[in-house]
């Protein structure tokens, strides 16, 4: 990088570094979810990267529920995987049970859930870095982002020391200036007692870059020694179920398992009796909280008429009694906490040994991002994880991901990597906090994903491996595994293809209740038909019961959705004639006449990277974009 | 899928002038013109010279018109597209229905300025004329989408804006059920069927008053039919409260149709005055009035058939009741004021005396209300409604396809017709999903970890 040579050998420090010990391609700040992602990334594509963490005992570390996936975000996962990415890998590896959820309904909203240990999840994951060769960790805060000229240069410490780099990704997680709350009592600590960052906010206050407040919270860890399980439904894995990983072969066995109970009018009477000692009702919390990630005092405020919320009670890890109550995250005072989970069924003799707590934190206004996730007015500069507003694991790996391959590519001087709404929901996510922004930590839905149908768990690899490996994350393993399955559905598919006699199909016809047609039908004629599956072809036809069992699960879910994969794929048609034209980076908005003023100067401050880009933007018309699509014909003519 | 890159509108001022233009652009302009219009001197339209006009017939079910049709072949056309201009005989009826048979097969109607952008676009227009361009198009803008849509009448609005709200509601169920699977304890498809039914229906109704809506600015046409000497001219006279056509007790005074135009609640009835329908007539004259009087009939948006309500209905009645089955027809009973015959139920049936008076504020008002009970938009804007139409109908084909898939198909297929009939009418109201299901989930249902 020219720009970066120049400031090393112009920087007056320069002289005073003994080696090039402190000279990277590459700073990640933090070592969370989308910290080491994003510092994988840049390391696997060979660029010397620097990860700072304010503890080593927190690298990976789930604050928060002690499970990987869910819907969408098991989604993003297997995204995360097919790219090259290790959260699915490191969730199988740590895997307590998975299960599926959704199969009542069609392959496209399969999501896979895993409970995962947790402390294991972090012991493996620190592992992988450890034993990558690009990386270096250190254990340290940074205070200071450097730049120079509108460029970065490099990060100081709060030791003092100076590390310089012509990319930094900043990934801090909800530990910039975070309090934690307790009803009354506040302690000025990051997660789970993890010391928090006090002095980088106001460097990136000073970037120009503008800092919110967000609101997250987390319930009680609760000895398992003091539940009496018998009172709840036990939860246990499915079997036989693909794991998150395309890498990872055969199923996972199922270690442990979870447990479902509910509250009760009493637990609802002891939260309306207190509620004037809840810091969220009583004006002490005043950042914005998640609305899918309710506190159960939301819960019961809100929905007075429901008599009882689930409550589900996961292991923490096989080498602690800890058990995490999702369902029941509150910031009320320990003495109310005491009383809330004893009053449900089963938790009678609950000890608690961690209170549950709200958090408050500093995270950026993503509207300030590129959609590679770099700062708009400071090149090198990257942004990933819930300092963007986000919230989850998954949400943040996959945008730890996509900064480390765009700060990767920026230095190798190639293309940044953007993904569409309609490639993947990695696409959605960055495309929603980069373009309409959010004013609340932002959680991945299917409902977000207007083109879900094509965004399946298990198409992830047909999708996205390619581009990894195109971009050089994708091992030849992990590439020659997709092309094996790609052929696989090829074959099927042309297999399918073939017409047989009523003679050869009626004794499954006739098995099904379907009336004979008098014709030759192709299988594929026959998947159609929604009581026919693909278990009963194979089971039915010889030459087709050797087929692999889940490229023909992938073909069946193609032929059986065709219908409405062809009214989506004509809505991404139109999606696209948009999207693909791109708007200049300098393109100058504030000066365009023919624009209203609001969409002017929405659209300066968003910069938005193609035209179809430009149209979601709150405050953007139709007619701005018919404007904006003129001026850019006319700047081509000239 | 409808073909969205071919764009069609009037391009003439509406009004009643003797001749209109309509015109097509896009890659399948002469294709669609094709299937719509025929010329003696081609054997098929598709094969036509460029800038040659051609003497034919415009034809598409019930409208028929002579006409002058002319290709321009791109890039030398206004646009820089295929085009195909048709000269058809003034009247906006008729232009309407020319422009509602192209959008019928496949063009979309054009929106403000978009034959002009097009041109720009193809390099069809200088500099100077695009800063025109901008200015129209932002003169749009501020105007835009939002203000033509309050412009429309409140009761229209209203029920888009309801439906909408019924499709969101039903949405945000379903997606709640997709993304909290295991927190979501309403069953929220099978109220889903209901909605889905009850959407169906709305949409219906809001396509047919939307139909009528192009009727108004010319009025509706009220055809006045029965056999003869029943009253049908003393009824016109006592509508218009004036003595307009001869009156006599010889059945068979009025030979030829009448027409009044008049006036009631801002919408204007046409009503036509026609000649008693026999079957045997020996006077030839009276002859061709019968047979122009039913033709009028099967051509008018109302059909009053008067009856005479001392007596039974007789076969001829009955007769034209069936005849005129696929119409909109309203039984009318005159002299009442001599009594009213057994046979004739006094609940579904208007009686009126043209002679007294009786009964016929209470007529104007019936056929009045027949209309505004549709919802008719009267603003009279033909081009804008022209779309409202295409985005309602394509909202209703996939409100038509959930009808199927609640019941058979996975809840994320259903979704997608949802969501494609949702935004089809937010192309009228400007209302867009994304934002607006997230919401809603929320505030309706208790879901999150």
């Amino acid at each position: 990088m020219t720009n970066f040579s120049e400031v090393l050998t112009n920087e007056n420090n320069f002289s005073n570094i003994s080696a090039k010990d402190n000279v990277f391609d590459t700073i990640v700040i933090g070592g969370g979810h989308a910290g080491v992602e994003a510092a994988l990334a840049t390391a696997r594509k060979g660029h010397k990267t620097l990860l700072l963490t304010l503890s080593l005992d927190a690298i990976a570390f789930m604050a928060c529920n002690p499970s990987i996936g869910g819907t969408a975000k098991g989604h993003l996962v297997r995204e995360i995987d097919a790219l090259g990415g290790e959260m699915g890998l490191n969730a199988d590896r740590t895997a307590l049970q998975l299960r599926m959820l959704n199969l009542g309904k069609g392959p496209a909203v399969h999501s896979l859930r895993g409970q995962a240990d947790k402390i294991a999840y972090h012991h493996s994951m620190k592992n992988v870095i450890e034993n990558e060769k690009n990386i270096t960790i250190l254990q340290s805060e940074a205070s200071e982002i450097l730049t120079r000229g509108g460029i970065v240069t490099g990060v100081k410490t709060t030791l003092g020391s100076i590390y310089y780099a012509p990319t930094v990704i900043v990934a801090t997680g909800v530990y910039l200036d975070s309090d934690i709350i307790i009803g009354e009592w506040r302690d000025y600590t990051g997660p789970s007692g993890f010391k928090r960052a006090t002095h980088l906010t106001k460097s990136i206050l000073s970037l120009d870059i503008p800092v919110r407040r967000f609101k997250t919270g987390t319930p009680a860890r609760v000895d398992k020694n003091s539940l009496d399980l018998s009172k709840m439904t036990v939860q246990n894995g499915d079997d036989k179920i693909y794991p998150f990983s395309f890498m990872t072969d055969g199923y996972i066995e199922n270690k442990c398992p979870c447990y479902l109970t509910y509250t009760n009018e009493k637990t609802h009477k002891i939260i309306t009796d207190n509620i004037h000692r809840s810091p969220l009702y009583n004006g002490s919390i005043k950042s914005t909280g998640p609305r899918y990630c309710p506190s159960i005092e939301d819960k019961v405020m809100r929905f007075a008429d429901k008599s009882r919320h689930q409550l589900f009670i996961e292991p923490e890890s096989l080498l602690t009694n800890e058990m995490y109550v999702q369902g029941m995250s509150s910031s009320m005072p320990h003495d109310v906490q005491l009383l809330m989970y004893r009053s449900v069924e089963g938790m009678e003799n609950v000890k608690i040994m961690r209170y549950a707590y709200a958090i408050e934190y500093d995270c950026i206004d993503s509207l300030s991002l590129l959609p590679t996730l770099s700062a708009k007015h400071i090149k090198g500069l990257y942004f990933a994880g819930q300092v963007n507003g986000s919230s989850g694991y998954e949400e943040a790996a996959a945008q730890g991901l996509m900064a480390g391959i765009n700060a990767a590519l920026y230095l190798e001087g190639s293309e940044p990597f953007v993904l569409g709404r309609d490639e993947a929901y990695i696409g959605v996510l960055i495309d929603d906090l980069v373009t309409k922004g959010t004013n609340e930590p932002y959680r991945m839905m299917t409902a977000r994903a207007e083109y879900r149908l094509n965004l399946r768990q298990e198409n992830a690899d047909v999708r996205l491996t390619p581009k990894g490996y195109g971009i050089g994350l994708v091992t030849e393993e992990r590439y020659s595994r997709y092309l094996k399955r790609k052929n696989a559905i090829e074959d099927i598919e042309s297999k399918l293809s073939r017409s047989i006699s009523p003679k050869e199909y009626g004794a499954l016809f006739t098995a099904k209740g379907e009336n004979i047609p008098t014709n030759g039908l192709t299988y594929e004629d026959m998947l159609k038909r929604s009581n026919i599956t693909a278990g009963d072809l194979t089971e039915y036809f010889d030459e087709l019961s050797s087929l692999d069992k889940r490229a023909f699960a992938e073909v069946e879910t193609r032929i059986k959705y065709k219908g409405y994969l062809d009214k989506q794929n004509a809505n991404i048609k139109e999606f696209k004639k948009l999207e693909e034209r791109l708007l200049p980076d300098d393109f100058d908005y504030l000066s365009l006449e023919g624009l209203r003023l609001e969409a002017r100067q929405k659209l300066d401050k968003i910069r938005p990277r193609s035209l179809g880009q430009a149209s979601r933007i709150s405050g953007v018309s139709p007619a701005d974009i018919t404007v904006l699509m003129i001026c850019l014909f006319k700047m081509k003519g000239d | 899928m409808k073909d969205t890159t071919t764009i069609a509108a009037i391009a003439t001022p509406l009004g009643n002038g003797a001749i209109s233009i309509v015109r097509m652009s896009g890659d399948n302009a002469l294709s669609i013109a094709a299937k719509l219009f025929k010329t003696s001197s081609l054997k098929d339209f598709n094969d036509a010279a460029p800038k040659q006009a051609y003497y034919g017939t415009f034809k598409n079910g019930k409208i028929s018109d002579k006409c002058v049709a002319v290709y321009f072949k791109a890039p030398n056309s206004y646009t820089g597209e295929n085009m195909v201009e048709f000269q058809c005989h003034g009247g906006v009826r008729l232009t309407s229905e020319v422009l509602r048979s192209l959008v019928d097969f496949g063009a979309r109607p054009a929106t403000k300025g978009e034959y002009t952008k097009r041109a720009f676009l193809n390099g069809k227009m200088t500099l100077a004329d695009a800063e025109g361009v901008v200015d129209m198009i932002n003169a749009e803008s501020i105007a835009g989408l939002e203000a033509s849509y309050r412009l429309m009448n409140g009761d229209i609005a209203r029920t888009i804006d309801s439906i909408q709200d019924e499709i969101i509601d039903l949405i945000s169920g379903l997606e709640a059920s997709l993304d909290y699977p295991e927190e979501l304890e309403e069953d929220v498809k099978r109220n889903g069927v209901d909605v889905i039914k009850n959407v169906h229906i709305e949409l219906k109704n809001l396509l047919t008053s939307a139909k009528f809506g192009r009727y108004i600015k010319n009025g509706i046409n009220v055809a006045i039919i029965g056999i003869p000497n029943i009253g049908k001219s003393s009824l016109l006279n006592a509508l218009l409260k004036r003595d307009r056509a001869i009156v006599t007790d010889i059945a068979g005074t009025t030979r030829d149709t009448l027409e009044e135009k008049y006036e009631v609640e801002g919408i204007i009835l046409n009503l036509i005055d026609t000649a008693g329908i026999r079957k045997r007539t020996d006077d030839i004259i009276e002859e061709i009035g019968v047979k122009k009087a039913v033709k009028v009939a099967k051509q008018a948006d109302l059909v009053i058939l008067l009856l005479d309500s001392t007596r039974a209905m007789n076969e001829e009645e009955k007769h034209l009741i069936e005849t005129y089955s696929d119409k909109r027809l309203l039984k009318v009973y005159n002299k009442c004021d001599q009594g009213i015959h057994p046979s004739i139920s006094k609940d579904d049936n208007i009686f009126i005396s043209a002679l007294t008076g009786e009964g016929i504020d209470a007529l104007t008002k019936h056929i009045v209300d027949i209309f505004l009970d549709n919802h008719l938009d009267n603003t009279g804007n033909i081009i804008t409604s022209e779309r409202h139409v295409d985005a309602i109908s394509r909202a209703l084909d996939s409100i038509k396809s959930c009808n199927y898939s609640i019941e058979d198909a996975p809840i994320e297929c259903t979704l997608v017709d949802l969501r494609n009939a949702y935004s089809s009418l937010g192309e009228i109201t400007g209302k867009t999903a994304s934002e607006d299901i997230i919401d809603r989930v929320f505030a309706r249902f208790c879901v999150g970890k």
